[in-house]
């Protein structure tokens, strides 16, 4: 069972409240708690509106985003992991306002065994600068642009027999490209995160510019990014990232001027855990869902609004169905011939001469040409309002037809084609030489009869 | 008079009759090079056939000598562990009649010594102590084993018995047994396999050969199974052992413990299911030094965008080693070198995998190989990971067939067993061929085309042993059921090749069988 602290509770004008509603972890999109809470409109709420992420993943973790519920972040293992970054603007100075649910277990705890460290991990990295940025870079040592990342990681500590939320503050060295190379710059353990319930997930970084007195008296400025983490309403961590040099630990010991006042960059998450390779949520039962985003850019004071869908064109693509004979069935892959990238499923009628020809079946246009003949054929593919018409000539030609092979079936009229029919040998085609003697027979019989009357 | 002109009609009309005989002579010439001299009927070989204009023709004509040892899958006991909560109901229904309705021909079904012998059964490792409290043929692993036996006793398939090695992530489902007596415990003594060769106690490496007979005599004298035909170990061998000639040495203590309790000769030994996909190290680190009744390997080289000629290279490179040592070469476990994950394939969902799937049967059984298992028979967790490399998905996607499900099952509901392979040489890289003439004397032609355009073929057996009336299945993208049901492509059209050809169109990438299999 889960040990964990209790809260402290600072005298604050907010004041937070412990939901008494116990929300299972299993169940998502919960009740909003009582008490501390960010307002928001609607257009303000930045998980609901994908086309403001960019979401990549590794293996079978992925990011679903759910209509009116936000975005859930799930599946993640050894194997892989689910990365994402709000790519419609950069950031400088900002509050980041979440409010999320992370379910975060360890491979113990369900079963699992065969891992090197009892753990999983939520990351929230920013001051990614990466241009184009794209969901990887929210991994401090994938293209060495994430300088600062708020950890969550629940840890299972088999010596102690405790379970750890433990929250941290990493500083990545890419200003040496070498984002591999992290510091813990602070770390408290009384966020009680992995309870199953919403929280309110808050970090502020704002520039600074702070006089010194230094130990001789003189006085000193010094500035740079002041970043806290409010859990609930309640700071719980502050770090100064200050300008000047900074040591190079990878590269020998050279030293970097960093200008973090003068940074700024992208806000992303992504997911590590030592579940066993394969292991998905319904066993593991690890996931992060995160129902409410606002951000606030702290030079204007204005947050940031949902960034409008891009309105996606149906496209007709250049290709054209090859020749084909009479009799074949040719299946026509339609999706070589339209692209779209809306969410709507494409819709097709093809018609030929305003009548419908063919049938669709698995995304394919399929049909069995009778003659042959040139046939202009209209693809009429459809997305909601939207339509594109390809208009494309199928080719028939006659071709070579084979002889009919149902079995016990003749030949239809190929005559001397047919190789059921008269080189079968035998007298398969006597038949029909039999008949051609047959007037000769009523013949004889009209004769026989003149004779014998 | 009357007489007369009665008789010569008549006449006139045997004249006719009797010339039946000889209307046959005026063949219309093809633009082939198969005249047409002489026809008859099936039942006669015919010298030659003609094959009409704008048709490619292949002939199946001789048999390369070899027969097939099956086509079918890995399938494991996870199904019917509690981990996959099968309900009785779903396991006849989505795994036995599936296995009916595909003709599964044959299985690898992985095993472990900790199933049965829990602990050591005693310390001499000649004298096998069934009554030992340390052995039990009837626990809860043992009885979901014979849950697949009885299903594959009943539905005739042919079963691998592969010992894995010694599980040290074992945890017996009573709750008891923790890791191997024989291999060790994971995580502990610097044990970090999931599976490792024999190597604690005194003598390890017998009291595993001792463990694999005793089962294996068990299975056949005390449970009476029959399916279980061959047996393997340590599949993969490269990743279980870096000490040279362990292998070797193992084997060879196993089968001659198998000689010792008198049931040798009742079971194949096959291995090693090599990866190294080089068969000249696969002839000088295995086949030299262990003698296997069949070599295998396992085989993930390619996928959609290999070449034909490729694979057909492959495949003659490795039987011409094994044809040295005159025993069979099959392929243990198979599928797409497109891994995301060792339970998943980017390609698992396409087309593509069954299309490319066709190919590469067709592509080894004509350089010689004899059989072939996919990995695996269909989705299920294996040890808490949703394994996503199964023919059909799991209860949770509604056991949704998937594309390689209707290229594969078409292969094995059209062939069987031990049926005589004739290899058909192609040209070009986009169609390949090759031909089976079961042991009821049915045929099945099976072929490929990898090409955007239609082909035209035109299919020549001559042989006095050829089919007569035979189905024709056709499997595209398009034409797979759009509700995904675990069946078999139904035939599109009747063809009838008594008179020496069959013609067929491929439509572009398909998979075609034409057979009479019944």
């Amino acid at each position: 069972m889960k040990k964990g602290l209790k809260w402290i509770f600072a005298a604050a004008a907010l004041t937070v409240a412990v939901s008494s509603l116990a929300v299972p972890a299993k169940q998502a999109f919960a009740e909003e708690q009582e008490g501390y809470s960010v307002e928001m409109t609607e257009d303000e709420n930045l998980a609901e509106n994908k086309w403001d992420w960019a979401t990549d993943k590794v293996g079978a973790a992925n990011t679903y985003f759910t209509a009116g519920k936000g975005f859930t972040v799930q599946d993640f293992n050894r194997g892989g992991g689910a990365f994402g970054v709000y790519k419609t603007n950069r950031l400088n100075e900002f509050k980041y306002s979440m409010y999320a649910n992370l379910n975060l277990t360890y491979p113990s705890a369900k079963g699992f065994s065969g891992y090197n460290f009892d753990y999983s991990n939520f990351y929230l990295s920013f001051l990614i600068d990466a241009d184009p940025v794209v969901p990887s870079n929210s991994c401090p040592w994938s293209g060495n642009a994430a300088y600062v990342c708020l950890s969550f990681e629940e840890r299972y500590d088999a010596a102690t027999g405790t379970e750890n939320d433990i929250t941290s503050f990493y500083v990545n060295e890419c200003w040496n490209r070498h984002g591999d190379e992290r510091a813990i710059v602070k770390d408290v353990r009384d966020v009680d995160f992995n309870d199953g319930k919403f929280h309110w997930y808050e970090l502020e970084v704002k520039n600074f510019k702070d006089t010194k007195t230094m130990p001789n008296g003189s006085a000193t400025t010094v500035t740079g990014k002041r970043i806290k983490f409010f859990f609930d309403g309640e700071e719980k961590m502050s770090y100064d990232l200050v300008d000047g040099e900074r040591a190079t630990a990878s590269a020998g010991g050279d030293r970097r001027y960093v200008n973090f006042t003068a940074l700024d960059g992208y806000l992303g998450y992504w997911t590590d855990t030592d579940f066993p390779v394969g292991a998905l949520k319904d066993k593991t039962d690890c996931f992060v869902e995160i129902q409410k985003v606002k951000i606030v850019d702290l030079s204007t004071g204005v947050s940031f609004k949902k960034c409008a869908a891009p309105e996606f064109e149906i496209e007709e693509l250049d290709w054209s169905p090859s020749e084909c004979e009479v009799g074949d069935e040719i299946e026509l892959k339609l999706s070589k011939l339209f692209a779209y990238e809306g969410d709507e499923t494409l819709a097709y009628e093809i018609t030929c001469n305003g009548e419908p020809i063919g049938e669709i079946r698995n995304g394919f246009w399929v049909y069995t040409p009778d003659k042959a003949g040139e046939f202009d054929i209209d693809f009429k593919a459809i997305a909601g309002s939207k339509t594109k018409i390809a208009y494309r000539t199928l080719r028939v030609s006659q071709g070579e037809q084979p002889p009919a092979q149902e079995s016990g079936k003749p030949a239809d009229g190929s005559g001397s084609d047919s190789q059921a029919g008269l080189t079968g040998g035998g007298c398969n085609g006597s038949l029909a030489l039999n008949f051609a003697f047959l007037p000769l027979i009523v013949a004889a019989g009209a004769v026989a009869k003149k004779f014998k009357k | 008079m009357k007489k007369k002109i009665l008789c010569a009609v008549f006449a006139a009309f045997m004249l006719a009759a009797a010339g039946c005989g000889t209307a046959s002579g005026s063949v219309e010439q093809g633009s082939n090079s198969l005249q047409s001299e002489s026809s008859s009927k099936s039942g006669e070989e015919l010298e030659s056939v003609e094959v009409k204009k704008g048709y490619k023709a292949y002939e199946v004509s001789a048999s390369n000598g070899k027969k097939t040892t099956g086509f079918g899958a890995q399938f494991d006991t996870l199904i019917v562990e509690p981990q996959n909560s099968l309900s009785d109901e779903d396991w006849v229904k989505y795994q036995v009649n599936v296995i009916k309705e595909t003709n599964l021909q044959c299985v690898r079904v992985r095993f472990f010594p900790e199933c049965y012998e829990r602990g050591n059964d005693n310390d001499d490792p000649d004298v096998f102590d069934y009554s030992s409290p340390n052995v039990d043929f009837e626990s809860a692993e043992m009885k979901q084993y014979y849950k697949l036996f009885d299903a594959f006793e009943e539905n005739d398939v042919a079963v691998d018995l592969s010992w894995y090695g010694c599980r040290t992530t074992f945890k017996s489902q009573d709750g008891k047994i923790n890791g191997s007596w024989l291999g060790g415990v994971y995580g502990q003594d610097g044990v970090n396999a999931w599976s490792v060769m024999p190597r604690l106690g005194a003598n390890p490496e017998d009291e595993f050969a001792e463990s694999v007979s005793a089962c294996l005599k068990y299975l056949f004298e005390v449970k009476k199974y029959t399916c279980i035909k061959e047996f393997s170990i340590f599949p993969e061998p490269d990743g279980m052992t870096t000490e040279e000639g362990q292998f070797a040495r193992i084997a060879s203590k196993v089968l001659k413990r198998l000689e010792k309790d008198g049931i040798r000769d009742k079971i194949v030994f096959s291995g090693p299911a090599d990866y190294g996909n080089n068969p000249s190290r696969f002839d000088e680190m295995y086949l030299s030094k262990t003698k296997f009744d069949k070599a295998t390997s396992s085989v993930y080289k390619w996928d959609i965008e290999g070449y034909n000629e490729d694979m057909l290279e492959f495949a003659k490179g490795y039987s011409a080693v094994t044809d040295k040592y005159g025993i069979p070469w099959s392929i243990a476990e198979s599928g797409t070198k497109n891994f995301i994950d060792p339970v998943h394939n980017k390609d698992s969902e396409t087309y593509d995998r069954a299309l490319y799937m066709a190919r590469f049967m067709i592509n080894m059984m004509n350089g010689g190989c004899t059989g072939i298992k996919y990995f695996v028979f269909s989705d299920c967790y294996y040890d808490g990971a949703l394994n996503k490399l199964g023919l059909f998905c799991f209860s949770h996607e509604n056991w949704a067939a998937k594309p390689v499900f209707y290229s594969w099952s078409l292969i094995m509901k059209y062939t069987e067993r031990e049926s005589e392979i004739f290899p058909v040489e192609t040209e070009g890289d986009d169609v390949n061929m090759v031909a089976f003439k079961m042991p009821d004397g049915s045929w099945s032609y099976m072929m490929a085309n990898n090409g955007e355009e239609n082909v035209k073929i035109a299919v020549v057996n001559k042989r006095a042993d050829r089919p007569g009336d035979m189905n024709v299945y056709k499997l595209t993208e398009a034409r797979m059921p759009e509700n995904r049901e675990l069946k078999t492509i139904a035939k599109s059209e009747t063809v009838n090749a008594e008179n020496g050809v069959v013609y067929v169109t491929l439509p572009a990438r398909s998979f075609v069988v034409i057979s009479d299999k019944k």
